[in-house]
C-alpha cells in the first residue's frame, strides 16, 4: 500500500455538502495542528493492490464469523462469563441471550484493522458493531471522489449497495410497519448518518420516520413517536451501554419493539470481546493477544483501553514496558473495565499512520475507509482519507 | 469491480442524486428521472410500455398518499414555489381543512424517479417528484421534520435549470403550518388510537439520551 499526495478537487467542500456531508471540516481549521486539519482530507489518498484488498476482504469475513462464534459461545455455553466479563445487569444479559437465540437480524458494523504491510498480517483492533459512523464518508464521499478523480481505478467499497440489499431483505420482516430512526438531532454527524440509513431503508420500500432520541415516548406497552404513533421497529444511533443505563432502557427488554442493531451486538462492541476471542481462538492470525484488565503483556508492547471507550479516548500505549502515549477522555471512571491488547503495527508513510475501517453488512465485507494520523493513537479528530486500488 | 455500481440519495443529499459508476451503463442498475410516460418509453424502450404505465400509476397513487398537503392552493404555492392542484380531503386532513370545504391542495407531480431493479428481482421503487424552488436547508434541530430534497435537471427543450423535489409525506416549505410532522401526516392508526381508552394513560418522554451527556454516540 502506498500513500499518495494529491490535489483536492477545487470544489471539494461544495461536493461534500451536496451529498449531505456538511461536517467535513468539523470545527477544525484547514492545514493546522498536528492532525493536519479537516475531518475529511483529500490532499492524500492510499493506494492498495488487488491482492491486499482480497486479504482485507477475507480477514473481515473471517473475523466476523469468529465474532459470531464468540457470541454464540457466551450465550449458549458460558453465560457466567457473559455476566462476569461484561458486567451486565441480569435483565440485559437475558435480553441479549433471547435476541441471539431467536436470531434478531443485524444490519452492519465496522472493524478497525491494523494492516502490517511488512509482514502482511491483518489484526483486529476493535469492532464497532453497534453504532458505527463513517458510513457516509465511505459509501458516498470517497465513491464520488473516485468518480471525480480516478474514474478508471477501482475501490473496495460496495457499502451503499450492500446496505440497500440488506434493508431490502429486512423489509418483508416489518409487515408494512414503519421503522423509526432515532439519533441526536443536534449532532450533525449522527443525524446525517441516521438520515442516510433512513434514506436507504426508504429506497428498499420500508416506511420510515425520524425522531430525536430524546423525544421517544413511553406508554406501556409501547414506545411512541412524537405523533404518538407506536414504534414497532427502532434503528438507534445510540449505544446499548447507554441505553441500558437510561430510564427507558429496561422497557426495551419487554420486547414490544424490534431494534437495530440488536441487543446481542452489545457484546461485540464491548472490547471485553477481544479477550474472549483470544481465549476461544488463541493464536488466530487475525487476532492480537488480549486479556482483561490493565496489565503488561509479555514483551511489554501493548495497549490498554477501556472496554466501553469510544473514538480513541482513555488509551495508554506501552512500548518495552514504558507508557509512550496516552489519550484523555471521559470513558475511564474508577469502575471502568479495561482490556489489554498486544501492540499492532500500523502502516506508516511520510509520518502518517493509517488505520483501516472495514465494513461488514450482514455477513459480507462491504469495503473500507482509512483514517490517518501523525500520532500513534488515532482519535475522533484523526482525518478521514479516501483510497483506491489498481 | 468492488465498488457500488450506482448510488442514489433521496433524503440525505441537498438534491436527490442518482449516480452511475463510470463504465456501467446497465439500464437495470440505474436510477432515472422521467418527467412523463414518453420519457419513460424513450429511456426503457417501447417494450417497457406496460412497466412504464404501471410505474406512473403507482407513482400517482403514492403521490396522492404522500404529497405534502396544504389548506389552500395559495398556501401550497407559497410553500413549494411550484404548481398545485386540489385533491379530496381525507379524515386525516381535518386539522387542515377549513370548515365546509372538502379538499386540500397538493403540489402537482412533475415526474418520477424510477429506481434501479432491486437485487432480489422484486421490481423498482418509484418516487414521485415535484418541481418548485429550493426548500430552505434542513435544520438538524428541527428533528421531526423529514427533510425534503431536490435535484437539478435540464429541461429538454429550453436547457434552463429547474429543480425536482420529492417529499415522503413532508415538505420543508416556509409555511408556518408545516412545522412538525405530527400536524401533517397523522396516520389512520393514530386516529384509531385517539379513540381508544388507552390514550388516557400518560405518555412519558425523555427516557432515552440521558447517559450521553458530554459523549459522542458515534464510534
Amino acid at each position: 500500500m502506498e500513500r499518495i499526495v494529491s490535489s483536492p478537487r477545487p470544489n471539494w467542500s461544495a461536493k461534500l455538502e451536496e451529498i449531505g456531508l456538511t461536517y467535513h471540516s468539523a470545527d477544525q481549521e484547514p492545514l493546522s495542528g498536528a492532525e493536519g486539519g479537516l475531518w475529511w482530507h483529500e490532499g492524500a489518498h492510499w493506494r492498495f493492490s488487488s491482492a491486499e484488498v482480497d486479504a482485507l476482504d477475507d480477514a473481515t469475513v473471517e473475523l466476523h464469523a469468529r465474532c459470531l462464534d464468540a457470541v454464540d459461545h457466551l450465550v449458549t455455553r458460558e453465560p457466567g462469563l457473559l455476566r462476569e466479563a461484561f458486567h451486565l445487569p441480569d435483565w440485559f444479559s437475558d435480553y441479549i441471550c433471547r435476541s441471539w437465540r431467536r436470531g434478531d437480524p443485524a444490519l452492519m458494523g465496522r472493524m478497525d484493522l491494523a494492516f502490517d504491510d511488512v509482514t502482511g498480517a491483518i489484526k483486529l483492533l476493535e469492532y464497532n458493531a453497534d453504532t458505527p459512523t463513517l458510513a457516509i464518508e465511505t459509501a458516498i464521499a470517497q465513491w464520488v471522489w473516485l468518480q471525480d478523480t480516478h474514474s478508471g481505478a477501482d475501490q473496495f467499497n460496495s457499502l451503499h449497495e450492500k446496505l440497500l440489499e440488506r434493508f431490502t431483505t429486512l423489509a418483508p420482516l416489518l409487515s408494512g410497519q414503519p421503522m423509526h430512526f432515532a439519533a441526536f438531532a443536534d449532532s450533525p454527524e449522527e443525524w446525517a448518518h441516521s438520515t442516510y440509513f433512513r434514506d436507504l431503508a426508504q429506497q428498499a420500500g420500508i416506511a420510515t420516520r425520524s425522531i430525536d432520541i430524546n423525544r421517544i415516548g413511553w406508554r406501556r406497552p409501547d414506545f411512541l413517536d412524537e405523533a404518538d404513533e407506536t414504534i414497532r421497529f427502532l434503528h438507534k444511533l445510540y449505544p446499548w451501554e447507554w441505553t441500558i443505563r437510561d430510564h427507558f432502557g429496561l422497557y426495551l427488554a419487554e420486547d414490544g419493539c424490534g431494534v437495530l442493531e440488536p441487543p446481542w451486538k452489545a457484546l461485540l462492541s464491548d472490547k471485553a470481546i477481544l479477550a474472549v476471542l483470544w481465549r476461544l481462538f488463541p493464536g488466530h492470525p487475525n487476532l492480537l493477544e488480549a486479556v482483561p484488565g490493565r496489565v503488561f503483556l509479555a514483551g511489554g508492547n501493548c495497549v490498554q483501553k477501556p472496554c466501553l471507550g469510544r473514538e480513541g479516548a482513555n488509551i495508554a500505549l506501552i512500548r518495552a514496558g514504558l507508557t509512550m502515549a496516552t489519550t484523555d477522555g471521559p470513558y475511564a471512571p474508577e469502575e471502568a473495565r479495561f482490556v489489554t491488547q498486544a501492540l499492532a503495527r500500523l502502516p506508516q508513510r511520510d509520518g502518517w499512520n493509517a488505520l483501516i475501517g472495514s465494513w461488514v453488512v450482514s455477513e459480507a465485507a462491504a469495503g473500507i475507509i482509512l483514517r490517518e494520523s501523525q500520532a500513534a493513537i488515532l482519535r475522533d479528530t484523526s482525518r478521514v482519507v479516501p483510497h483506491l486500488f489498481l | 469491480m468492488r465498488r457500488s455500481r450506482s448510488i442514489r440519495l433521496t433524503l440525505l443529499a441537498a438534491s436527490a442524486i442518482a449516480l452511475q459508476a463510470c463504465g456501467s451503463e446497465d439500464v437495470d442498475a440505474a436510477d432515472v428521472v422521467v418527467p412523463d410516460l414518453a420519457a419513460c418509453l424513450e429511456r426503457f424502450g417501447v417494450a417497457a410500455q406496460a412497466d412504464c404505465q404501471r410505474s406512473f400509476a403507482e407513482g400517482q397513487t403514492r403521490h396522492i398518499q404522500t404529497a405534502p398537503r396544504f389548506a389552500s392552493v395559495e398556501a401550497c404555492r407559497e410553500a413549494t414555489g411550484g404548481a398545485c392542484e386540489v385533491t379530496p380531503a381525507r379524515a386525516a386532513d381535518k386539522a387542515l381543512v377549513a370548515p365546509g370545504l372538502a379538499s386540500v391542495a397538493i403540489p402537482v407531480m412533475a415526474g418520477l424517479m424510477i429506481g434501479r431493479m432491486l437485487e432480489n428481482g422484486s421490481g423498482r421503487v418509484t418516487v414521485p417528484l415535484y418541481s418548485g424552488r429550493p426548500p430552505s436547508p434542513c435544520d438538524p434541530s428541527q428533528a421531526v421534520q423529514d427533510c425534503t430534497t431536490a435535484s437539478r435537471g435540464q429541461t429538454p427543450n429550453t436547457g434552463a435549470m429547474w429543480r425536482y423535489y420529492h417529499a415522503y409525506g413532508a415538505y420543508a416549505g416556509s409555511a408556518p403550518e408545516r412545522r412538525g410532522a405530527a400536524a401533517f401526516t397523522p396516520s389512520t392508526a393514530i386516529a384509531a388510537d385517539i379513540a381508544s381508552p388507552r390514550n388516557t394513560a400518560t405518555i412519558t418522554r425523555g427516557g432515552f439520551g440521558a447517559s450521553a451527556r458530554g459523549f459522542s454516540s458515534s464510534s
